[in-house]
């Protein structure tokens, strides 16, 4: 008896919880409202099956439970129920699929005119690249990827000689143009998922995969790296903005392209060798994106697994052993070469042995990079 | 043979000693309680690691020696432990071993002596495995799916050590549970007794033998792709790991296909989970039959869903690889098949529940577990369709979606068999009864808390929280109800994994305090409840092997004292008037 | 003991140590038709692989086989013959009475220790084609060496699990059934052999592409 009700309680607990959850899917922003249309018509029907089947188990055990001088039925089944049943299960099954395979043999099939982006991944960073005015992207090969060319483009390449090299972590996207989204890795799995977009795919080093989707709401969105990478695999964080197209247009504008890296002192992505004198932390800072170093290690102030380099150099820091540290080059060397000697207090012993090991050059220019992140505050 | 020596004792066996009784015995039942007891074992510590994740999940950053490593640590040693050394080795190694020979009319497996190798292979990969947890570098933290290239790249843990003895440890497992899988194979079908076709079998043999081919057919694939990652990891070599810059390094391998691995992995991975699911339907079904003293519904076609699912379950493994990057084109073929998996799984549930028609039903423990396996198989199985279309599965894959699914399927209700399952042979392993008030309270605990966790969770993840993240600081899409959802949901799950004690107290207690029971306190008709002694001594049967003459499902009776005949009763018995199984006169009838 | 005919098997189980009950009848050719189709399904899998990754692209043929690799075929081909003859041998003895069997056992057993001396002569070629292979073909150059090692060590160690069975029997002198057994395990083996060889160099990526058609 109780556990007739506790069937019915959990069915009228499931479906309360479904109708005021405040957790469901995101307004979608991409072209894709059909696999939301799939999804709803797969809850309806699960739903039903959930529901008849548990009350169906609820009433028989009140109505057939154990009663004396009563025994069960002789009966060894029902053939011709039996096949009603399997009919009903196919055509049910056959409702399921075949809205869920149309959809998909649209998502397979990107339109000739969608625009051509690039997302490289990168334990724990991304990567974006854009066919330039040619509309064509620089061949690429994992082979060419160095701390000054981390998109691993072909230096011979003309047609890669215009490609837009985004800086950062914000893809921008022009709003309703369909876009086919290029995904490489360079060297572990990855997955590039917005979940307003909807549709998304892993990232395999060795190959190319793509998807494509045409965004439909203006909007700021978070992508968020989806296939385990490793131990940065939730911080691999990057930002999309979908805005209609004349800013788009002036964003484009502003990014460095490979023939010419922009001429800020942020500096851009390109292999042009740039004065250092324009650009004292340059080469740093890229050693620091190539390694991994930005996964755990802020720029800007924000809280990371490990200490942000803002204001880091010339701070006095607890280590976890009680004492106190005045951040000088000393310091920073050895907690790069050897990390696990003293760790900063609050803060997980987590960071690898850097392998292979920083020559001295890229010592000295990490230790020059983080010199140059000024700004007071506590981490 | 020596039978006439003055020492031998009434089952003809010479001096034993504790060792080669308990220890290095041949006896099936004693290795199937050795399988049981290090299952159990190693799952309890993979249930501290799971709560260990719910710690950092619910209470983010409060427990410093939690950190990521660690956490992907917990993570992939709690999956791998809990799909592989506990529930295989349980289904197959416990109850399998236990029940064949009993239910088949056996004195015993017919590789006895392999049959002992099997377990002592079982525990060395069980030590070896635990071991990865004092290399240098701790155990593997690359996900009990072990991808790679990731899985022996910097970047994850243990991809020094700790991989490889992983690795190591499933090849040793593999070879225990083919010796294993030889026994339980060879044993059904050569040797039944007299009388019992393979059509008198029942469901729990159908489930775990189907289960067993299944297991010796998928396993080698495991072994080929772990022994080939062993390879690009010991040798170098390029398998499966294609040219890479790992942490600003360019590494020598060139031309492997990590995709490869995937195919390799999911067609072992999907029988896998049926090898887990097709044992606790057998024992599903004999449990609803029994206590609700009514024949299961449909006997030859659970038979043949059995069958037709374990067939199928070899072309559908593709449905865990719908946004790996493989060709598009598979994404037609296998969301059709496993849509089409669908079919015998819900006639199945259909024949349990009509099971239940009629039926004459006693709310016993087992039964309790019972009728929440139908539940939460139902739910779970349910959330299997999103995730096997494949445009609905594209936007819930990798999320917490999946992860609310596969404990469903996976984790809570072939749980809830193996612990009605349990509770209901343990009158007959033990001698005696479990003590029932504690049973029950552990049934609600556990049947109620396993909602409360993982209903919501699907909801998590249809709004888009992936899986596998150690921690989730400040996304906008995700609202801070659901960190607060994460938290009430550690909170049930310590308490539900805290009165799994229970079970364990509740099993060591009622063996010497438990009511002493007899033959067969459920009334139950098939052959492990005829046997002369209670538990059953060596060889089973003593001297005379039973005689079978009718399937294992006569319940429902209406004439005449008993509402059942047991399947060793023959006709002539029957026109006596009396019920009564033949041979066993010790045997008390309780009606 | 009860001489009713509801008995199977009913002698009162034996000591605890060995294997105390009567052996099955049957269960023995069961078991071994399971375990070749367990090890049918590894080396398909991993002639799967194989094919796989061959139709990747960057594929190196191998060169044409050592001529190691023929004599050692050659010398599996001697321990089947030898089992065959051993087997059929076996079963005459079996069928006379005990004290006829006696004479027959010598050429059987002769024959099995053929069988293991030709199974030895095999793997000592298989090294010796290993050494031959690893001057020009290393193990970790490219996916091609990988597999030859990989998948003709995996066979190594097939053969030697059959050649420890064997030593059993020839040891222990079973009769007829046990080597019968053998005899088919080792037909396995030299089938699966044969398999493997040509798979390794006969089997050109055109061949493969014909077939795959490019699927990845």
């Amino acid at each position: 008896m109780g556990l007739a009700l506790a069937l019915v309680l959990i069915v009228g607990a499931t479906v309360i919880f479904h109708l005021v959850s405040p957790w469901w899917q995101t307004p979608i922003a991409s072209n894709w409202a059909e696999m939301d249309a799939a999804l709803g018509l797969t809850m309806i029907i699960t739903a039903v099956a959930f529901i008849v089947i548990n009350l169906f188990i609820a009433y028989m055990l009140v109505r057939f439970r154990h009663r004396d001088g009563v025994r069960a039925s002789p009966e060894h089944g029902n053939k011709k129920l039996e096949w009603w049943l399997v009919a009903a299960t196919t055509v049910g099954v056959a409702a399921l699929l075949a809205p869920g395979l149309s959809v998909y043999a649209k998502l397979i099939a990107a339109p000739d005119q969608a625009q051509l982006v690039e997302v490289l991944g990168q334990q724990w960073q991304w990567h974006f690249r854009l066919a330039g005015k040619d509309g064509k992207m620089g061949r690429s090969d994992v082979r060419f990827v160095s701390a000054g060319n981390p998109y691993g483009l072909n230096p011979d390449d003309p047609d890669g000689q215009d490609d837009v090299l985004v800086e950062g972590q914000e893809l921008h996207l022009p709003l309703n143009r369909p876009v086919k989204v290029l995904l490489r890795s360079q060297d572990v799995l990855h997955d590039f998922y917005v979940p307003q977009f909807r549709t998304r795919m892993n990232m395999v080093p060795g190959m190319m995969t793509t998807f494509w989707l045409t965004p439909t709401v203006a909007g700021r969105f978070e992508v968020l790296c989806a296939q385990l990478c490793g131990v940065g695999h939730p911080n691999m964080r990057g930002y999309v903005v979908v805005e209609d197209e004349a800013s788009y247009q002036k964003w484009l504008a502003a990014q460095p392209t490979l023939a010419a890296p922009a001429a800020r002192p942020a500096g851009g992505a390109g292999q042009a060798a740039m004065a250092d004198a324009a650009d004292p932390g340059r080469q740093g800072r890229l050693l620091a994106q190539a390694r991994g170093c930005a996964a755990c290690h802020s720029v800007d102030g924000s809280a990371g697994v490990g200490p942000s380099w803002k204001g880091l150099y010339g701070r006095t820091e607890p280590m976890s052993d009680g004492s106190t540290v005045k951040v000088d080059e000393a310091y920073l060397r050895e907690s790069i070469v050897t990390p696990q000697a003293r760790v900063v207090k609050g803060y997980p012993p987590v960071m690898p042995t850097p392998t292979p090991p920083f020559s001295e050059a890229d010592l000295a220019a990490l230790v020059a990079y983080i010199k140059t992140l000024h700004g007071g505050g506590a981490p | 043979m020596g039978y006439g020596s003055a020492q031998v004792d009434e089952h003809g066996h010479g001096p034993q000693s504790f060792w080669t009784k308990y220890v290095w015995s041949q006896d099936h039942k004693v290795i199937a309680v050795q399988y049981s007891i290090t299952a159990i074992a190693v799952g309890l510590v993979a249930l501290v690691l799971s709560d260990l994740m719910r710690l950092q999940l619910g209470f983010p950053g409060k427990f410093a020696f939690i950190d990521a490593n660690r956490y992907y640590q917990f993570m992939t040693m709690h999956g791998m432990i809990m799909v592989i050394y506990l529930l295989t080795a349980l289904f197959l190694g416990g109850f399998g071993n236990y029940l064949i020979p009993l239910m088949l009319g056996a004195r015993d497996m017919v590789f006895p002596f392999l049959n002992m190798l099997s377990y002592w292979c079982y525990l060395l990969a069980v030590l070896i495995l635990i071991s990865s947890f004092f290399v240098p570098g701790g155990p593997t933290g690359a996900g009990w799916t072990l991808y790679p290239p990731q899985a022996i790249l910097p970047g994850t843990p243990g991809m020094d050590w700790g991989i490889i003895v992983m690795l190591v440890s499933l090849v040793v497992f593999i070879i225990a549970a083919t010796m294993g899988g030889l026994n339980y194979v060879t044993t059904v079908l050569q040797a039944r007794t007299r009388g019992m076709t393979l059509m008198r079998m029942p469901l729990t043999v159908w489930g775990i033998f189907v289960a067993t081919i299944l297991a010796l057919l998928a396993f080698p694939a495991l072994f080929v792709s772990g022994v080939m990652m062993l390879l690009d990891k010991c040798l170098g070599t390029s398998f499966f790991m294609p040219a890479v810059v790992s942490m600003g390094q360019h590494l020598g391998h060139q031309g492997g296909s990590p995709l490869l691995f995937q195919h390799l992995f999911w067609f072992f991975g999907h029988p896998e989970v049926y090898i887990v699911a097709l044992p606790a339907f057998g024992i599903i079904s004999d449990l609803i039959s029994v206590h609700a003293r009514k024949c299961i519904f449909g006997y030859r076609m659970m038979v043949w869903a059995i069958i037709i699912i374990g067939g199928l379950s070899f072309v559908v493994w593709a449905h865990h690889m719908y946004i790996s990057g493989m060709h598009p084109y598979f994404g037609f073929f296998f969301a059709t098949t496993t849509l089409i998996i669908a079919v015998p799984t819900a006639l199945k549930v259909y024949n349990w529940t009509l099971t239940l028609w009629r039926g004459d039903i006693h709310l016993t423990v087992p039964m309790l577990f019972a009728i929440g396996f139908i539940s939460t198989f139902l739910i779970g199985g349910l959330t299997g369709l999103f995730l096997g279309n494949v445009s609905v599965d594209i936007p819930l894959s990798n999320t917490y979606f999946v992860v609310a699914h596969f404990h469903m399927v996976m984790g809570v209700s072939p749980v809830l068999a193996v612990f009605g399952g349990i509770y209901h042979w343990y009158p007959k392993v033990a001698g005696r009864m479990f003590h029932e008030g504690m049973a029950r309270l552990h049934f609600w605990v556990t049947f109620l808390g396993a909602y409360l966790i993982f209903f919501p969770m699907h909801y998590l993840g249809i709004l888009g929280m992936p899986r596998r993240y150690y921690a989730y600081d400040n996304y906008a899409f995700i609202p801070s109800s659901a960190q607060e959802l994460n938290a009430y949901i550690t909170v049930v799950a310590i308490i539900v994994g805290l009165f799994q004690l229970l079970f364990i107290f509740n099993l060591a207690w009622s063996r010497f305090h438990g009511k002493v029971a007899d033959g067969n306190p459920w009334r139950a008709a098939s052959l492990e409840w005829t046997t002369p002694d209670t538990p059953p001594g060596h060889g089973n049967w003593g001297a005379t092997l039973p005689v079978v003459y009718r399937g294992a499902y006569s319940y429902g009776i209406q004439d005449g004292d008993s509402d059942y005949i047991p399947q060793n009763v023959g006709p002539e018995q029957i026109e006596e008037g009396a019920a009564q199984p033949a041979h066993h006169p010790a045997e008390g009838r309780t009606i | 003991m009860n001489a009713s005919c509801t008995l199977q098997r009913g002698a009162p189980p034996g000591g605890p140590g060995a294997a105390a009950l009567p052996p099955t009848p049957g269960a023995g050719s069961t078991g071994l038709w399971v375990l070749i189709g367990v090890v049918t399904m590894l080396f398909f899998l991993f002639s799967v692989a194989y094919l796989m990754r061959m139709a990747a692209g960057d594929w190196i043929v191998l060169p044409a086989p050592p001529w190691q690799l023929w004599c050692s075929t050659a010398l599996l081909a001697l321990t089947s013959l030898a089992w065959h003859l051993a087997a059929p041998g076996a079963a005459l003895a079996g069928q006379m009475t005990r004290s006829a069997a006696r004479p027959a056992r010598a050429p059987q057993e002769a024959l099995v220790g053929l069988a293991c001396i030709a199974a030895l002569a095999f793997l000592a070629m298989q090294l010796w084609a290993w050494q031959a292979m690893r001057v020009h073909y290393p193990a970790p150059a490219n996916p091609s060496n990988s597999f030859f090692y990989l998948i003709t060590g995996l066979h190594g160690v097939h053969v030697i699990g059959g050649l420890l069975a064997a030593g059993l029997v020839w040891l222990r002198a079973h009769g007829s059934g046990p080597i019968a057994l053998c005899a088919r395990y080792w037909h396995f083996l030299l089938l699966l052999w044969l398999a493997m060889f040509g798979l390794l160099f006969a089997i050109t990526p055109e061949r493969v592409q014909i077939i795959c058609g490019g699927f990845q």
